[in-house]
């Protein structure tokens, strides 16, 4: 599901997909010759949390309002840095152990734009966006919790 | 809705759709959030370790303190987040 608004960015794909996530079609949408950098964050399933051998995580997400706060993230990603195409997709369902449940990419002229983009979307797609995560491991199975929850997204500091 | 009071959807996510049984959708009456919160844990007695540490979203936005609802309003039940 990505359906955008009328008024969205054109610049902008958020997505989200019960698939298998892809880098490739990620950096295909970011790159650009307008572009010296393209950055990339894929968020992969580890095999061990706390001691436990991990199985698989499944993924739920709020679509409609998930969807709503990417556009979000993206429009405060704009406002903050000079970035040129933005493109977060996150997976639901089952993710396998090292399977990727998330990919931003970012692109932009110089590469401190899109380093800094990137790391502050991951960080506040993780504390805002309504996705949840069970993980099943030996001997049961936990709903995770992010150590940071927010309800509203922290723009990004001003530029000195 | 009747009576006057607001009819709204009240949509269940993760640890909240387990502690309904399941349900994932219901449509119920409700003047606020604070009301419809003791109204859910009327209902599904299981959600109340749930709300505790819940937020709600109205119209996919989150509610931050009590909000008044109206008609058609979408709520929704958000346990803490995992995503990324």
């Amino acid at each position: 599901m990505s359906a955008a608004p009328a008024d969205a960015d054109a610049r902008d794909h958020v997505e989200i997909t019960g698939s298998a996530l892809s880098l490739d079609a990620a950096y295909e949408f970011v790159r650009s010759p307008r572009a010296g950098a393209v950055v990339t964050f894929v968020g992969t399933t580890r095999d061990e949390f706390q001691g436990k051998r991990v199985d698989r995580l499944e993924y739920e997400c709020y679509a409609p309002m998930a969807l709503k706060k990417m556009r979000e993230l993206c429009g405060l990603m704009r406002g903050r840095w000079e970035v040129e195409n933005i493109h977060i997709a996150h997976r639901t369902g089952i993710v396998a152990v090292g399977e990727s449940s998330v990919i931003i990419a970012v692109s932009s002229a110089h590469r401190v734009a899109s380093l800094e983009a990137t790391r502050w979307c991951i960080d506040e797609l993780k504390a805002t966006v309504p996705i949840w995560k069970k993980e099943f491991f030996q001997g049961g199975e936990v709903w995770r919790e992010n150590e940071t929850q927010r309800r509203e997204i922290r723009p990004p500091e001003a530029v000195g | 809705g009747r009576g006057g009071m607001p009819t709204v959807t009240v949509l269940y996510f993760a640890r909240a759709r387990e502690a309904t049984g399941g349900l994932v959708e219901e449509t119920l009456d409700a003047e606020h959030t604070d009301a419809l919160r003791a109204l859910l844990v009327e209902r599904h007695p299981e959600l109340e370790s749930v709300l505790q540490s819940a937020v709600l979203a109205v119209n996919q936005e989150y509610a931050t303190a009590n909000v008044a609802l109206r008609d058609r309003d979408e709520v929704a039940v958000i346990p803490p987040i995992s995503g990324g």
